[in-house]
């Protein structure tokens, strides 16, 4: 035992000392080594695989620093992905913007579209009016659009929107025009059952869903579902335009006249884009001379005998 | 004969270590001021050892060096044979002179080291470095004394336990 610690510790320890000899023999075989080394005498496979031999050893001590590098990266990369999550959430803060602004404008785009189909059905003179303001007032159904006499607008004008009647130009200003709604309690709107052709008046309740019709007779063929449509009495509502739809009819023994209950097709509370009709007689003109002579004064419901009997005549 | 091993094993160890530092990547900039561990290492085991380091040793010793480093077979072979020849030759002399004068010693030692690269280099056609060629001999002696406290430390450190 004692023996090979002793061979071993020679091997790192030499017990003689050198001779000079010893010293020019392992010069040689340096100068050798590195001549032929340098010729490239070595080939390809024993450089290889020293190389590989020794790759586990390189590999290690590179650790260290790659492990550094890869620290300094992630810490780099950290900052950069900070910066950049910052930059996108800006940006996504300002896309979201424009984004509702577009969704805005898209359902914009999509009641104008539905307003020109209503438009090309028509084939009367149109004027797409915006809402700038609407009455608060419960018993005025009444809104402000921001197209006045310098377009061509006055009172007595029909107002539609994408589903039908909405309401007619009260006064126009210079730049807007207050338009009051079919369900205003002092409106009156001559209408028609498609169904049957049967006229009758049109009374706003001062609910924006209900309309109400107070003088249809008793046995009067209406029944829930008809749809209303304006007659075209009064030379002043063109006819044809859808209204309202029947929602109940109640008939009373006690009285001569059935109440029919009918809800608005037009969105009068919800609508933001209007269509102003201009009347046929003005399209060419489309002056405020006529203007005048166009206008029909809002019915009076206390009055309603008129169409009554055009209705019973009508019979 | 115990102490003579753990002293080897304690050495092969630092002689791994020495390898490993001269191995570990560098920034560019720095490479040129890499202290040359292995002769500082070696310069102190046949300062300290009872015997001086085995000639063939450090040929093996540098031919791997060689190798890892992927510097011309050979280069730090003779490189080391030479610094342990110059070493088992003066070490008696210097084992007991002052700091200064075995930092002046090492400096020498490690020039003619670098005398042996230049020699190679010129040889092989290549151009010296300059004035880098001689840095690691300047840092190798500016070190030295901390290298020698801190080798000596350990030393006793192991040979106490």
């Amino acid at each position: 035992m004692p023996s090979s610690i002793n061979r071993n510790a020679s091997s790192l320890f030499t017990s003689n000392g050198f001779s000079t000899a010893r010293l020019m023999a392992y010069c040689l075989a340096a100068v050798l080594l590195m001549a032929l080394d340098q010729r490239g005498a070595y080939n390809q496979k024993i450089r290889t695989s020293l190389a590989t031999l020794v790759s586990p050893v390189q590999m290690l001590a590179s650790l260290p620093v790659e492990m550094f590098e890869a620290i300094g990266e992630n810490l780099v990369a950290r900052e950069n992905l900070l910066t950049i999550n910052q930059n996108l959430e800006d940006r996504l803060l300002r896309q979201q913007v424009k984004l509702s602004r577009l969704s805005a404008l898209e359902d914009e785009a999509r009641r104008l579209r539905s307003l020109l189909g209503a438009r090309s059905g028509l084939r009367v003179n149109t004027l797409v009016a915006e809402l700038l303001h609407i009455d608060l007032d419960p018993y005025s159904h009444k809104v402000i659009v921001d197209r006045g006499q310098n377009d061509g607008v006055f009172a007595g004008m029909v107002v539609l929107d994408a589903g039908g009647v909405m309401g007619q130009v009260d006064i126009a200003s210079p730049e807007t025009a207050e338009i009051i709604l079919i369900s205003d309690p002092d409106h009156a709107l001559p209408v028609q059952v498609a169904r049957t052709g049967m006229r009758s008046i049109a009374f706003g309740t001062g609910d924006t869903s209900i309309l109400m019709l107070p003088n249809v007779s008793i046995n009067a063929d209406i029944k829930q579902g008809d749809l209303l449509q304006t007659s075209g009495m009064g030379q002043l509502f063109p006819a044809g335009y859808s209204v309202a739809r029947v929602m109940s009819v109640e008939r009373s023994p006690g009285h001569p006249f059935a109440r029919v209950w009918a809800r608005p097709l037009s969105q009068l509370d919800r609508a933001r884009e209007v269509l102003v009709l201009f009347p046929e007689k003005t399209i060419d003109k489309s002056t405020q001379d006529n203007a005048e002579s166009a206008v029909l004064p809002k019915a009076d419901p206390k009055a309603p005998e008129a169409d009554t009997s055009a209705v019973s005549d009508s019979r | 004969m115990n102490a003579l091993r753990e002293k080897q094993n304690l050495f092969y160890l630092l002689l791994g270590l020495g390898l490993f530092l001269s191995l570990l990547p560098l920034p560019d900039n720095l490479e040129a001021f890499r202290p040359p561990w292995v002769s500082l290492l070696l310069i102190y085991m046949s300062l300290q050892g009872s015997r001086p380091v085995s000639l063939g040793f450090v040929f093996s010793l540098g031919l791997l060096a060689d190798i890892l480093l992927s510097s011309l077979i050979g280069l730090h072979a003779l490189q080391w044979v030479v610094l342990m020849f110059l070493m088992a030759k003066f070490s008696s002399r210097i084992r007991f002179s002052s700091p200064l004068r075995q930092m002046l010693t090492v400096f020498f030692l490690l020039l003619n080291e670098r005398f042996i690269l230049l020699w190679v280099l010129l040889l092989r056609g290549e151009h010296g470095l300059g004035f880098y060629l001689w840095v690691p001999a300047i840092i190798g002696a500016l070190i030295w004394p901390l290298m020698f406290v801190f080798l000596s430390r350990l030393r006793q450190l192991s040979q106490r336990n």
